[in-house]
C-alpha cells in the first residue's frame, strides 16, 4: 500500500491547500504515475501522483482543506 | 492612430520589454487557454530540460475555475454572461474569474527540469521578476503583493500604487524524475478596468452574492501613464515596429 501525502515545503504554511480534483473515483484502478489528484494553494495547481499501481482509496472529499504531510488517499 | 491601434502598439511595446523576441500569439476563446496546458505536455513528455515564454492575447472572454464550472448555478451565470457579449471558458489554475479581451497580455513561463519541483513562491519569482523588470525599463515601477478588493487576489499579484494591474496563477507537475511548471501572468495593459471589474463582479456575486469587488483596486498600464506614474518617458508607439504581432 503507498500512501497519497500532501508534499510538505511546496507553500507558506499559512497558506490554505484545498484538494480541488480527484481525477479517479475511488475503487478505480490507477496506474504508477498517474496523476490522481489536483491541490489548489495560492491560486496554484499542485499534482498529485501515484507512486504505484493499484486501486485508489479516497479518504478526503474533492473541496477539503489539506495540510502538508496530510495522507488524502492511498493506493494499494 | 485608433485607440485600438494605440493599444496594439503599446502592447506590443510592453511585451517587447519584457521579453524581447517573443511572438505574441493572438488567440480566440478557449483554444489559447488550454495551448499552455498542451505545450507544457508536450515539454514534459520530450524529458529535456527546457524554458520557454509564451505571450499571447485572448478575444473578449471570462475566464473561471473548475470549481465554478462545477457549481450547479454555473450554466446559468454562463448563460447570462455570455448574453452580455461576455463568453465563459474554464481553465485549471486556482483564483477566481478574470478577463480576457485584447488590452490583457498573457505571459506564460512554461519549464521542464530535472527533480523536485522547487516551492511555489520561487516558481511565481522566475514569472514575476522578469515581468516587473521589463515594466521598470519602460519607466513602470511596480511591486507584488495582494491587493485588497481586487478579483481573484493573491500573494504575487503585480501592482502600482497599491492598485492591481497583473494577476498571476501556476500549476506544478512533479514526476519521478523531473518536474514542469507553467506560470502564467494576466497584465491589463489597456482596456477599462472598472468595466472588467463590474462584469467579473456582476458574474462571480451569482455564486457569491456577498462579493464586492473594488474597482478602484484595479489599473492598467495605459491608466499608469495617463496618471503620470511612469517615472521615464515611454517610446512613442510609433517608433515601435510591431513585428511580432
Amino acid at each position: 500500500m503507498n500512501d497519497l501525502v500532501v508534499p510538505a515545503g511546496m507553500w507558506d504554511e499559512s497558506d490554505t491547500a484545498v484538494l480541488s480534483t480527484w481525477l479517479y473515483r475511488d475503487g478505480e484502478a490507477v496506474v504508477a504515475g498517474a496523476v490522481v489528484a489536483e491541490i489548489m494553494v495560492s491560486k496554484s495547481s499542485f499534482d498529485l501522483a501515484a507512486r504505484v499501481s493499484g486501486v485508489l482509496r479516497i479518504a478526503v472529499a474533492e473541496e477539503s482543506e489539506v495540510r502538508p504531510g496530510q495522507v488524502v488517499g492511498t493506493v494499494a | 492612430m485608433s485607440a485600438t491601434d494605440e493599444g496594439t502598439a503599446l502592447l506590443l511595446r510592453v511585451a517587447a520589454a519584457i521579453a524581447p523576441g517573443v511572438p505574441v500569439e493572438p488567440g480566440h476563446g478557449a483554444a489559447p487557454i488550454h495551448r499552455d496546458e498542451d505545450l507544457l505536455a508536450t515539454m514534459l513528455a520530450q524529458g529535456s530540460p527546457a524554458r520557454r515564454w509564451r505571450l499571447w492575447t485572448n478575444t473578449r472572454c471570462l475566464v473561471t475555475t473548475r470549481s465554478r464550472a462545477r457549481d450547479p448555478r454555473f450554466a446559468t451565470a454562463q448563460a447570462q454572461a455570455a448574453a452580455l457579449g461576455w463568453p465563459v471558458h474554464v481553465r485549471g489554475s486556482g483564483g477566481s474569474t478574470v478577463v480576457h479581451h485584447a488590452g490583457v497580455l498573457n505571459l506564460s513561463l512554461l519549464t521542464v527540469a530535472p527533480g523536485p519541483p522547487p516551492a511555489l513562491d520561487a516558481v511565481f519569482a522566475a514569472l514575476v521578476d522578469p515581468i516587473l523588470a521589463g515594466l521598470a525599463r519602460l519607466g513602470l515601477p511596480c511591486t507584488t503583493g495582494p491587493v485588497p478588493g481586487s478579483y481573484c487576489n493573491g500573494r504575487f499579484n503585480i501592482c502600482a500604487a497599491g492598485r492591481k494591474i497583473a494577476g498571476t496563477a501556476c500549476s506544478v507537475r512533479p514526476r519521478a524524475t523531473r518536474h514542469a511548471t507553467l506560470a502564467h501572468a494576466a497584465l491589463t495593459v489597456s482596456g477599462n478596468p472598472a468595466a472588467d471589474c463590474a462584469i467579473v463582479t456582476r458574474f462571480d456575486s451569482q455564486f457569491d452574492p456577498a462579493c464586492t469587488y473594488d474597482a478602484a483596486s484595479h489599473t492598467s498600464v495605459a491608466q499608469m501613464l495617463r496618471d503620470g506614474m511612469a517615472t521615464e518617458k515611454m517610446v512613442s508607439p510609433a517608433g515601435f515596429e510591431p513585428a511580432t504581432y
